[in-house]
């Protein structure tokens, strides 16, 4: 039997809790159309398994789902809130980049192993590069250090953000980011601030550099979001 | 972009034993593109998965955890699964056997499209053939959906032999429960029987690849004596070419396959699809 009689035909989904609102599977859809592969991409929704499953859903379920999508025939997939993490002790390999972010959101079946890669890094990096390529980018400020927070840190010092503070409601968070990154970029690269400060640093304005910098940086994530989402969507950047 | 852009789609898989073959994801996923659905047939192999039949209860959770719409169902799970489901159509009760499901809503429901696989394509090909007298070799797997067929069709009496008298002993009561006891029974002497008869069905997997020679000795053949397969691997099985070259009228196992196939589409999506472009399909995927 030839290959153009039995087109290949690719079947992937999207783990995480409260995903009905994703666009990932239509963008995913569409651009398969456009290559002219036959490919589903299914929602594996964690809240709407509460009911049929006995598994006391939540990440613990992870090892139960992998097993059957590997079975049901997926060729991979995306893993979402609140799996990112607790994806990583039930794959064969890693990525340089989801090692280094310790974060997965993308995991390719192949072959009976289960590589994990993280795509939000590279994702917001392209999004900063077609939006925002000549930016300004010696110090620059992040407002959040969680999942997706360590894939953008990643991804702004990938592209030469000379400092980088992060501040998180939690402090200890932005502090261990900082280190990790400051690990892998150099020492100074990163630094967490607590937002105690940088309140009062605000309040009381005796730090005037302080509060620009925070200024710019702010109309800089502003800019981005709005590149990133114009990207997500589908319209000229 | 929105939701009206995606195309309805349609996720099924076939669940079975050494189907790596199988010309029924192909024909489904074409159907389906051609019905503008975004249509992905998986198989399911139990062998390259290292599972055995146990593992049927957690591959319908998984299927339906997955977002599957149905499941094909295929040796050897056609009996063990009949527990795991909620409704059973009359035709698959009847026959004892399942060979699609149907995933909605929460349920399972388990259907029979073995048996119109077999007659359809015999009142197309067949249709003046007479049936008084038909000898059915096998009693396993198909064999239920096909006798319950050749008696649909108005076979008057259907002698059943198997490699296991038992077998043959208890499809044939079965059947005689259901169509009336002289219509089918349980033969003891071949000769005798494909002496007398009009018609000959093979549904033991003698012929097919890997399993070559004959169900039966040639020199019971003749030319007024019409054979029908359910094989299609080959389409022409050593007993159909030996059939044919005695002028024998013949139907190899090819339409089986589309028509077991056009029944589960239309369970599966409630799109009625278009048969001789399925016909046409397995044609030209034959051939290739």
């Amino acid at each position: 039997m030839s290959d153009s009689m039995r087109q290949r035909s690719f079947l992937v989904g999207l783990i995480g809790a409260d995903i009905q609102a994703s666009r990932t599977p239509a963008l995913h859809e569409r651009e398969a159309d456009a290559q002219g592969v036959r490919y589903l991409y299914r929602l594996i929704d964690l809240y709407r398994l509460i009911d049929i499953a006995k598994l006391g859903l939540g990440p613990g379920a992870l090892p139960d789902l992998l097993a059957a999508v590997e079975r049901m025939g997926f060729a991979g997939l995306n893993v979402t809130h609140p799996c990112k993490q607790t994806v990583i002790p039930h794959l064969s390999e890693l990525s340089e980049d989801a090692r280094a972010l310790g974060a997965v959101n993308t995991v390719v079946l192949t072959g009976g192993r289960r590589i994990g890669h993280n795509t939000d890094w590279s994702g917001f990096a392209e999004g900063f590069r077609r939006g925002l390529q000549d930016a300004r980018r010696d110090k620059v400020v992040q407002l959040g250090a969680g999942g997706a927070g360590s894939a953008v840190a990643h991804a702004a010092c990938r592209l030469g953000v000379g400092q980088l503070t992060i501040i998180d409601t939690d402090a200890a968070w932005a502090k261990a980011l900082a280190a990790a990154l400051s690990e892998r970029f150099g020492q100074g690269r990163a630094v967490a601030r607590d937002r105690g400060k940088a309140s009062r640093y605000g309040r009381a304005a005796p730090a005037p550099r302080s509060r620009l910098v925070c200024r710019r940086a702010m109309a800089v994530v502003d800019r981005v979001v709005e590149g990133a989402m114009r990207i997500i969507e589908g319209q000229p950047t | 972009m929105t939701d009206q852009a995606r195309r309805p789609s349609i996720l099924v898989g076939l669940i079975g034993e050494g189907i790596q073959g199988s010309l029924t994801p192909t024909m489904h996923e074409r159907e389906g593109e051609a019905q503008g659905l975004r249509y992905v047939y998986r198989l399911i192999d139990l062998a390259r998965l290292g599972l055995t039949v146990e593992a049927l209860p957690e591959l319908l959770s998984a299927a339906e955890r997955m977002g599957f719409n149905g499941l094909n169902i295929t040796h050897p799970c056609k009996q063990a699964v009949t527990p795991l489901l909620h409704e059973l159509s009359d035709d698959a009760r009847a026959i004892g056997a399942i060979n699609t499901v149907v995933l909605k809503d929460g349920k399972r429901i388990g259907h029979n499209t073995d048996w119109v696989g077999f007659s359809e394509p015999f009142r197309r090909k067949m249709a003046d053939v007479t049936r008084d007298r038909v000898v059915q070799l096998g009693a396993g797997g198909a064999a239920a959906a096909v006798a319950h067929a050749a008696l649909t069709l108005g076979v008057r009496q259907l002698t059943v032999f198997d490699v296991d008298p038992s077998r043959a002993t208890s499809l044939a009561a079965k059947l005689a429960s259901r169509f009336g006891a002289e219509r089918a029974i349980a033969g003891s002497d071949l000769a005798k029987a494909v002496g007398a008869a009009d018609g000959l069905i093979n549904t033991t997997p003698v012929g097919m690849n890997g399993h070559p020679g004959m169900p039966l000795s040639a020199d019971l053949l003749r030319g007024d004596l019409w054979v029908a397969e359910i094989i299609y691997f080959p389409l022409e099985t050593e007993l159909l070419k030996r059939a044919r070259a005695l002028g024998a009228r013949t139907l190899d196992g090819g339409g089986m396959a589309v028509f077991q196939a056009v029944a589960a589409f239309r369970l599966f999506t409630g799109i009625e699809p278009d048969s001789e472009r399925m016909l046409a399909h397995f044609a030209a995927l034959r051939r290739s």
